[in-house]
C-alpha cells in the first residue's frame, strides 16, 4: 500500500503522543511504587 | 576598535521594527471579529484604539526609516530584541484598557508574560474578563510561542538573509528546511495541526463534564494555545484546577509534551522517520530528567505525606512537576500550597525541572534538553580522556536528527548559554529576598519567570514591588530570547556612545 504524506502525519502524531504517554504512564508508576512503600 | 552605529544601521533596524509591529498590530483584528460576534462592543473599542495607535507607530516607523539596504546579522539580532518590548507594549495596550490590570506596568508584566510563554500574571478579576480580552491573552502566548518574528516572516517580511538573521536571533539554533520562510510556514502548520485536534479534545471533555458548547470550545482553544506554546495562562482564575477533570489534565499533559518537542523533529517523525522519536538525543534526555526530577518531586511529597494515593500524587506532583518542566505553568493547584503543603526537597527538584526545560526550536524556554544532553555526552568524553592513554582521539557521538559528533566549540556555547541562564535565575533570586521574600520563595519564582515557565509560589501578586516586576519582565524577555540578541542589543548602545 502506497503511504501517502497524510498518513504519514497521522502516523507521526500517533507516535508522539505514544511517546507523551510513556512518560505519563511511567509517572504512574513511579506514583504507585513511592506510595505503596513506607518512606 | 568599535565601529559607531551610522544612520543606515539605524533605518535598518526602525524599518524591519515597523514591520513586525504592523504584522503585530493586524493580529489584534482576530478578538475584534470576535468581539463583534459576541456583541462586546467595549472590548471591542479597546481593540479598535490599540490596532490604531499600533499600526500608525508601524506604519511611521516603516515610513521614516524606509531603505532598501540589506539587513546584516548586528540588525537582525536587535530588531528582534527591539521587536519583542514593542510587542509587549502594544500587546499591553487593549488589556490596561479593559480596566482589569491596576496599570499600565502590571499590564505590559501579562503581556511579556504571554508573549515570553511564561504564564505568571497579574490581572485582576479574570474570572469576569470578556471573551474578547481572555482570546487576546491566549493569542499573545501563541504568536510568542511561535515566535514574534516568525508571524512576520510568515506574511510580511520577505525571504532571504534578512529573515535568516531574525529567525536566529529569536533564540532558535535549528532551521528546518533550506528556506526560512519554508520552515516558519511548517511551524504553522504543526501549530494549526494540533490546535485543531486538542480544541476538539478538550471540547469535548468540557461538554461532558457539563459546560455549555460555546464555552466548552472557547475554553478548549484557550487551553490548548497556552499548552502547545507551554504558556500556562488559563480563562479562569483557578487555572487547569478550574476544570476538576482528569482526562483534561491528562490532554493537557499530553499537549505540553508535543509543545516541548522540537520542531524539527516534529518535522521528520511526521515525514516517516518515526524511530527518530526514540533515537534522539532530546526525547531521550526529556524522557530521563522528568523520571529523575518526578523521583525526587515523589519522594519529597511521600515524606510530607500530603497526598497518600498515586491518583493524587499523580494530579498534584505529576502535574506540577511536567508542567514546570515544559515551562507550561498551568497548576492543579493554589500558589500558597507549594509553600504550605510541598517540602523543600520537592519544591527544589521542581525548581530544577523548571530550569531544564523543554526541546531547542520549541516553543519551551529554559537552558534545554539539547544543551542538557551535550554537557552530559561532553561528561563522558572528558571522563574517556582521562581513562584512555593520553595521545588517544577521543570523539563522542549524539543522535540528534542524523550522527553527529562533539565539537569542543559547541560544547564551550552550550555551557555559556547554561551559565547565562544559571546567572539569571540567581539574579532574579538575590533581587526577590532583597525586596524581603525568602530564599526559596524568591528562586521558585525567579526560575519561574527566567524560564518562562509561569508556576507560582504566591510572590508574584499586584502587591508586589514595581522593581520585582521590572525585573521579572526582564528574565522574562532574556530568558525567552537566549541572550545573544539582547548582549547585541547592549553592544549596539555600547558601540553608540563609545564607537569611532
Amino acid at each position: 500500500m502506497k503511504i501517502t504524506p497524510l498518513m504519514n502525519i497521522i502516523a507521526g502524531i500517533a507516535v508522539e503522543v505514544v511517546y507523551a504517554a510513556t512518560i505519563i504512564l511511567s509517572a504512574l508508576i513511579t506514583c504507585l511504587i513511592v506510595t505503596s512503600i513506607k518512606i | 576598535m568599535i565601529l559607531r552605529p551610522n544612520v543606515d544601521d539605524v533605518k535598518i533596524i526602525g524599518y524591519y521594527l515597523g514591520r513586525v509591529i504592523l504584522g503585530l498590530g493586524l493580529t489584534m483584528i482576530i478578538p475584534v471579529i470576535l468581539g463583534l460576534c459576541l456583541g462586546e462592543a467595549n472590548p471591542v473599542l479597546d481593540f479598535i484604539i490599540s490596532l490604531e495607535i499600533t499600526l500608525i507607530f508601524g506604519l511611521l516607523l516603516t515610513k521614516i526609516c524606509a531603505t532598501d539596504k540589506d539587513m546584516g546579522w548586528m540588525h537582525g539580532m536587535i530588531v528582534v530584541s527591539l521587536s519583542w518590548l514593542a510587542a509587549t507594549l502594544a500587546g499591553a495596550l487593549p488589556l490596561v484598557l479593559s480596566g482589569h490590570w491596576n496599570s499600565y506596568l502590571d499590564a505590559c508584566f501579562d503581556a511579556m508574560s504571554g508573549f515570553a510563554t511564561t504564564g505568571l500574571t497579574l490581572v485582576q478579576n479574570l474570572d469576569h474578563l470578556s471573551y474578547t480580552h481572555n482570546l487576546w491573552r491566549h493569542l499573545i502566548m501563541f504568536i510568542g510561542g511561535q515566535g514574534i518574528v516568525i508571524v512576520a516572516l510568515s506574511f510580511l517580511v520577505k525571504g532571504g538573509s534578512g529573515a535568516l538573521k531574525m529567525y536566529f536571533g529569536e533564540g532558535r539554533d535549528e532551521k528546518i528546511m533550506p528556506n526560512v520562510i519554508n520552515t516558519s510556514r511548517f511551524i504553522w502548520l504543526v501549530s494549526i495541526v494540533f490546535l485543531v485536534l486538542g480544541t476538539l479534545a478538550l471540547g469535548v471533555v468540557s461538554l461532558l463534564n457539563g459546560m455549555k458548547p460555546f464555552n466548552s470550545f472557547f475554553h478548549g482553544a484557550c487551553i490548548f494555545m497556552a499548552a502547545f506554546d507551554t504558556g500556562g495562562f488559563a480563562p479562569q482564575s483557578q487555572n487547569i484546577l478550574y476544570y476538576h477533570s482528569l482526562p483534561y489534565e491528562i490532554i493537557t499533559v499530553i499537549i505540553m509534551i508535543l509543545g516541548a518537542i522540537n520542531f524539527k523533529l516534529h518535522y521528520h517523525v511526521w515525514m516517516g522517520n518515526r524511530k527518530e522519536i526514540i533515537r534522539n538525543i532530546e526525547t531521550i534526555t526529556l524522557f530521563v530528567t522528568v523520571f529523575i526530577t518526578f523521583f525526587v518531586v515523589a519522594l519529597g511529597l511521600a515524606q510530607t505525606g500530603v497526598y497518600p494515593q498515586a491518583l493524587m500524587l499523580f494530579r498534584k506532583g505529576f502535574y506540577q512537576l511536567i508542567s514546570g518542566h515544559t515551562g507550561t505553568g498551568y497548576q492543579t493547584l493554589y500558589p500558597s500550597q507549594f509553600i504550605n503543603d510541598w517540602n523543600h526537597l520537592a519544591l527544589v527538584a521542581l525548581i530544577c525541572a523548571m530550569g531544564l526545560g523543554g526541546a531547542v526550536c520549541s516553543t519551551t524556554g529554559a537552558i534545554k534538553m539539547l544543551r542538557v544532553g551535550i554537557i552530559f555526552k561532553a561528561l563522558i568524553q572528558d571522563i574517556k580522556r582521562i581513562m584512555m592513554p593520553e595521545k588517544a582521539v577521543v570523539l563522542q557521538k549524539m543522535h540528534h536528527i542524523k550522527e553527529v559528533f562533539l565539537a569542543d566549540k559547541q560544547v564551550r556555547v552550550v555551557f555559556l548559554i547554561t551559565l547565562s541562564y544559571l546567572l539569571l535565575y540567581g539574579a532574579g533570586a538575590m533581587v526577590g529576598m532583597w525586596y524581603g521574600f525568602p530564599f526559596l520563595n524568591s528562586l521558585f519564582e525567579s526560575t519561574s519567570a527566567a524560564a518562562n515557565v509561569g508556576l507560582s509560589c504566591g510572590v508574584t501578586s499586584v502587591s508586589m514591588p514595581a522593581g520585582l516586576k521590572l525585573t521579572y519582565i526582564a528574565q522574562m524577555w532574556a530568558g525567552r530570547l537566549e541572550f545573544m540578541s539582547i548582549f547585541t542589543l547592549l553592544g549596539f548602545f555600547v558601540a553608540a556612545v563609545k564607537g569611532k
